[in-house]
């Protein structure tokens, strides 16, 4: 099988391993990127399409397809932050999911593009004043043109598996609007694969696309990377300085701008670290929390085969701030949220072939704050809100009752102070009584925005970080083009938004 | 004990303290085809745990695994460890530390059933037996 894909093959000295680097090294660009995930990677293509020079920065290595495997803490100790083992602080401790490799979480999430719901956007034009950013009639074209360049499309029948049909099937049966999830992928063969990296290059992860094309457009990648600062001089930026993992400095000078896409949670600080002093900055910290429920049927459902996310319901999405979906698990991350320990757990884990995993994300409107902790980590502190909690159990409720509804023998929601097991319809009542505590739940968090707000004005250190320009207001070409200048959540998933975002920015960028 | 190679970072009384912990959440059930965790390379995986994670969670993981083996002291109120307990007990007891109403008792027994987890659920026995009744994914696994 000599299959090649896209990450191979790229132009010689396209990549500089910072791994593997053995001098210090120093270069000149028109533009520099840090980040490498769906909005820097974007950027950076948009912005070599023009003709312009651009280095992209990642801090992690380049995991080629080739290497990809299936078990999970392979994937975790090679392309996740901290090993996926970054948590928010707060009420509780929520697991937080981030790529850490080029790109980015693209690398391990389901590549779902929905566009966003039309009334955030109208929400960020009116209470946040976005103007035409935030117009779904400038974005459009740039939804056309990532849904055309990356294959976006429902999932098809011949991997649809047994976790999305049935959930699928039941929201019909119930009459709830459910569709199947739009994805960026061409070819997909249902390995299941989508956190541990797709095996066959099918999913249109950054890695294997936008990056590459940035790269044979002429950019340079420095890989294993990681950025201390933006070098700003006389209020303008003109560089960035990064350490090699190798331990040799980087210096890239930046004659047109500086675009730093290094998400929600680092760029704060990175911004912090180059010398911004916004108040803003690292505030009003977004995520959409999201837990899953298992429900066991008396028959296979095979979550190995299929979309690891393939079926959505929205339709609660503006009335109970949640969205239901499913989400296939590897059996190491199932084994975690299983109940029990020991035979019990064994137990349990013998019928791993017939568990279906059916999830929500609620829409939070809880706010955190990314600050820097001991050693200079990135740290989040975020709790959710008693309102969030009473829209996660009633989510909780919608989505046992379409497990027993469809025929599970057991459902398990995993919320302390429940029975781990139900085995009933009745018990569902449960779930709504639940207590309004989030260390009852099993919460983990994707999907970022928010820590460098967009908006118009600025007085002082007051009010937002970037301007409707995508540039900050305290250091002129210095942007910021990732989920950090979201005003709010969308809840949806945002990976769509945010390249079109980072599209729209670096047009906008050549523009000025 | 395949690939019991002696770890630099946990002593030898945590070693033992940590596959008796590990054995009590996965301890296997030979009729069902599902071997003990004590079976996989645990101190191997353990040892490359530490120098992947940030130290905060390795150290989390060291106090877990010391915590859990004394908790029979709290739980039994009695002068034993885990790991001189019979299965049965062991479960009970870290049973009750899982159900703690304290959630930071609860949080280091989930530690430990995370990290095991990882290490269980790629094990390519353990996944025959999971994904079985599915060629594509049993062949996978082999």
């Amino acid at each position: 099988m000599n299959q090649s894909f896209p990450d191979e093959d790229l132009p010689e000295g396209a990549v500089v391993d910072g791994m593997a680097l053995g001098r210090p090294f120093d270069d000149s660009y028109d533009f520099v990127v840090v980040g490498s995930g769906a909005a820097g990677a974007v950027a950076a293509h948009t912005l070599a399409e023009s003709g312009a020079s651009v280095a992209l920065v990642e801090e992690g290595p380049w995991v080629k397809t080739r290497d990809f495997g299936d078990r999970v803490y392979d994937a975790f100790r090679g392309m996740y932050r901290d090993a996926g083992t970054q948590v928010l602080e707060g009420d509780s401790y929520i697991p937080l999911i981030q790529g850490a490799c080029v790109g980015g979480s693209t690398v391990m999430n389901s590549a779902i593009a929905w566009r966003p719901p039309e009334e955030v956007l109208v929400d960020w034009q009116r209470r946040f004043g976005l103007g035409d950013v935030a117009s779904m009639k400038v974005l459009e074209p740039h939804f056309d043109a990532l849904e055309a360049a990356l294959g976006a499309r429902g999932v098809q029948d011949e991997v649809l598996g047994e976790n999305n049909r049935i959930f699928l099937e039941q929201a019909e049966k119930q009459g709830i609007s459910a569709v199947r999830t739009r994805r960026y992928e061409r070819g997909c063969r249902g390995s299941g694969r989508c956190m541990t990296g797709c095996p066959t290059a099918a999913k249109q992860g950054m890695n294997v696309s936008y990056v590459p094309w940035a790269l044979r457009l002429g950019a340079r990648i420095f890989t294993s990377c990681r950025v201390d600062r933006v070098v700003i001089v006389s209020g303008r930026a003109v560089g960035i300085v990064a350490r090699a993992k190798g331990g040799h400095p980087v210096h890239l000078r930046a004659r047109r701008g500086v675009l730093v896409a290094a998400s929600a949670v680092q760029t704060p600080n990175l911004l912090r670290r180059s010398g911004l002093r916004a108040r803003d900055l690292g505030e009003h910290f977004q995520a959409h929390p999201g837990l899953g429920m298992g429900g066991v049927f008396d028959r296979p459902v095979h979550m190995e085969f299929g979309a690891t996310q393939g079926a959505d319901i929205e339709q609660f999405r503006t009335s109970d701030g949640i969205k239901l979906e499913t989400i296939s698990m590897p059996p190491e991350l199932a084994a975690v949220r299983i109940p029990g320990i020991g035979r019990e757990l064994m137990n349990r884990l013998a019928v791993f072939s017939n568990l279906a995993v059916w999830a929500l994300i609620v829409r939070s409107d809880s706010e955190g704050r990314v600050t820097t902790g001991w050693g200079g980590r990135d740290k989040v502190v975020f709790s959710l809100s008693k309102r969030d909690l009473e829209r996660v159990r009633g989510g909780m409720a919608r989505l046992a009752s379409l497990f027993f509804d469809a025929g599970a023998l057991e459902v398990w929601p995993g919320v302390f102070g429940i029975p781990s097991a139900l085995t009933s319809a009745d018990q569902v009542k449960l779930l709504e009584d639940a207590p309004l505590d989030a260390r009852a739940f099993s919460f983990i968090a994707t999907h970022l925005f928010g820590t460098a707000r967009m908006g118009p004005e600025r007085k002082g250190r007051e009010g937002s970080v970037v301007g409707l320009d995508f540039q900050t207001h305290e250091a002129e070409r210095l942007y910021v083009v990732d989920s950090s200048v979201f005003p709010t959540n969308l809840g949806v998933n945002p990976q769509h938004t945010i390249m079109a975002l980072a599209r729209l920015a670096s047009v906008r960028v050549l523009e000025a | 004990m395949r690939g019991s190679v002696p770890s630099a970072w946990l002593t030898g009384v945590e070693r033992r303290w940590a596959s008796a912990v590990f054995d009590t959440l996965f301890p296997g059930i030979a009729d069902e085809g599902l071997v003990s965790i004590t079976e996989l390379d645990l101190f191997g995986f353990l040892d490359q745990l530490r120098e992947t994670v940030p130290a905060r969670v390795a150290w989390a993981v060291r106090f877990a695994i010391v915590f859990v083996a004394l908790s029979p002291l709290f739980v039994l109120w009695r002068l034993r460890t885990l790991a001189s307990l019979d299965q049965v007990v062991r479960e009970r007891v870290v049973t009750e530390l899982a159900t703690s109403r304290v959630y930071g008792i609860r949080q280091l027994v989930l530690i430990l059933k995370s990290m095991g987890a990882l290490l269980y659920g790629a094990d390519a026995r353990v996944r025959r037996r999971m994904f079985e009744g599915h060629p594509q994914r049993s062949e996978d696994s082999r």
